[in-house]
């Protein structure tokens, strides 16, 4: 049986005569979670971007669940199971943080009370409850990440795609979160992290794949990846 | 979903028992005012549909506006009943704004602000030529029986406007309302979360440009002569933004608010000061936008968010002390 629910096959992205991902191959297998790590600029990102349809690959095929997924629009993607958070923090700023997280279920058939519940559910897991009236916008930084992060399981994902989960948590949450991580793949949840806290990802992650100037230099466990000399030559330069 | 006090119907059942039963005793100019107030909810409702739901400001909903007075006209004159001459030139504007709609939300912000502007400009300069047989730059008259009065003409605006709020208040607490809301706030992101954005997108034009072709249609037959000047006039264009901006975009209170303030604005310097009537609109829309960005409703809306918000937070301190 197939254990793959992503994989990438020689995909390639590039911006007029920047390639920011060069002949990309790698998979995820379902229940795990992968990192990837890499300097900035090495299109980790535009990976992320790739898989979730905001961009359109220019060679290569991406596979989610056996199905080829390039050119469907990043709706069609969502509705197929992925879930994304972003780098930046992008919250419906001028939507409270409960209407934040019912976006995602605006197709549903399901009763309204139902996913209410879940929305406060995981407000209260996030220690985000008391703030559910206010405007996304009114939330700091860190915490519209929470909101973020609570909006993409609102989807129920099979796949969730994280850009820096852990960037300006609390590090008393960034363990919890951690650790909520660990308790999604035993529930067959399968995600990708793009962390530069590579300390974290090292933490949770069953394998990672580091990535420079676009290409994948590396991939293995991750013990064995901190001392790849290449890792280590691309973070600390080549000179 | 729908978040209906009772106090809100009571007001509301208040309010059209009244409006419904009045008429009879109104001397024809109050009538009109009332009846111009009723189109301008209407229209301004349309266009916040758009523009306050969904976030795409159009500068041309007028041709919305011109299709339902033409298409009105075209019917009548074939003999066909007023009200589904008015009824058909509403879904005809409706179908219209999904065609010009189609290409235009490729664009977004000023891009498709313009892009609007130039599909009501196009529609200006084409119902003006000769060859389309609507009568060119004169236009065309229509001929309604004189012993109509103004009462039908309050009710049709009065239907049209209760009919547009309500679906405005339907549509804001709705899932569908939710969609929208978030392709306002983050169009990308809401296409990653799984919103159909363009669909979405496209139902809304067609309910906004229903609602407008409607008062086109109503307009056409209470003018009784339509030209390309009074069809596709750029101040129709600017009112709904002004009456939408003033009052709030965004609510379903404001649009009336600012329909309101318009009527009223128009009549004091109609009577004063006439000249300078652009002047003072300007004037007018540009303090709401220095002092109450979010309109003269939604700054009360926000005000009393604000203070709910506040009490909470002070009756949970209060409990857990």
């Amino acid at each position: 049986m197939n254990n793959k629910i992503l994989e990438l096959k020689h995909v390639t992205k590039r911006f007029g005569g920047i390639v920011a991902v060069n002949d990309c191959s790698l998979h995820v297998d379902n229940a795990t979670i992968v990192g990837i790590i890499g300097p900035n600029g090495s299109g980790k990102t535009t990976l992320l971007n790739l898989i979730n349809g905001i961009y359109k690959p220019d060679s290569g095929e991406i596979i989610f669940k056996g199905r080829i997924i390039n050119g469907l629009s990043p709706s069609s993607i969502a509705s197929l199971g992925i879930g994304r958070t972003f780098q930046i923090p992008r919250v419906f700023k001028k939507l409270t943080v409960l209407e934040n997280l019912l976006v995602p279920t605006v197709y549903s058939n399901a009763d309204h009370s139902e996913f209410l519940m879940k929305a406060k559910s995981l407000l209260r897991f996030f220690g985000l409850d008391h703030l559910a009236n206010y405007y996304a916008s009114e939330l700091s930084g860190g915490q519209q990440k929470l909101v973020e992060l609570a909006r993409a399981l609102m989807m129920d994902p099979s796949l969730l795609l994280l850009d820096e989960p852990t960037a300006g948590i609390h590090p008393d949450l960034k363990d919890k979160l951690l650790h909520y991580f660990s308790q999604l793949k035993l529930r067959g949840i399968s995600i990708v992290i793009v962390s530069h806290d590579t300390h974290s990802v090292m933490k949770v992650c069953d394998k990672i794949i580091v990535m420079s100037s676009g290409s994948i230099i590396c991939e293995g466990l991750p013990r064995d990846v901190t001392s790849n000399p290449k890792v280590i030559e691309a973070y600390l330069g080549g000179a | 979903m729908i978040g209906l006090k009772v106090s809100h119907i009571v007001i509301f059942i208040v309010s059209i028992t009244i409006l419904s039963s009045i008429p009879i005793f109104l001397s024809e100019f109050t009538l009109h005012l009332l009846f111009i107030l009723f189109i301008y909810i209407t229209l301004a409702q349309a266009f916040n549909m758009l523009a306050g739901f969904c976030g795409y400001l159009s500068l041309g909903h007028v041709a919305y506006y011109g299709i339902g007075m033409y298409i009105t006209a075209v019917l009548v004159r074939f003999g066909q009943p007023l009200s589904i001459a008015c009824f058909c030139s509403a879904a005809s504007a409706g179908v219209f704004g999904l065609v010009v709609s189609l290409p235009l939300f490729r664009l977004r912000g000023a891009s498709f602000a313009l892009g609007t502007l130039a599909i009501s400009t196009f529609m200006h300069t084409l119902f003006s030529q000769e060859w389309l047989g609507l009568g060119g730059s004169a236009g065309l008259v229509l001929r309604i029986p004189y012993s109509y009065g103004k009462i039908p003409f309050y009710f049709a605006s009065f239907i049209a406007a209760v009919l547009v709020t309500l679906i405005t208040k339907l549509i804001r607490h709705s899932r569908f309302g939710l969609a929208l809301l978030s392709i306002r706030e983050d169009e990308d992101v809401a296409e990653v979360l799984g919103v159909k954005t363009l669909k979405e997108k496209l139902k809304i034009i067609w309910l906004s440009a229903f609602f407008t072709g409607l008062c086109g249609g109503i307009m056409a037959l209470y003018m009784g002569h339509i030209c390309p000047d009074n069809a596709f006039p750029l101040t129709i264009s600017l009112q709904m933004q002004f009456m939408s901006i003033l009052g709030g975009l965004g609510t379903v209170i404001g649009p009336i608010v600012g329909a309101v303030t318009l009527v009223g604005l128009d009549s004091l310097i109609t009577f004063t000061i006439r000249e300078l009537n652009t002047f003072f609109y300007a004037l007018i829309i540009l303090l709401t936008m220095i002092f109450m960005p979010d309109g003269i409703w939604g700054t009360f809306v926000e005000y009393r968010r604000k203070r709910v918000l506040k009490s909470n937070n002070h009756r949970k301190e209060g409990g857990s002390q």
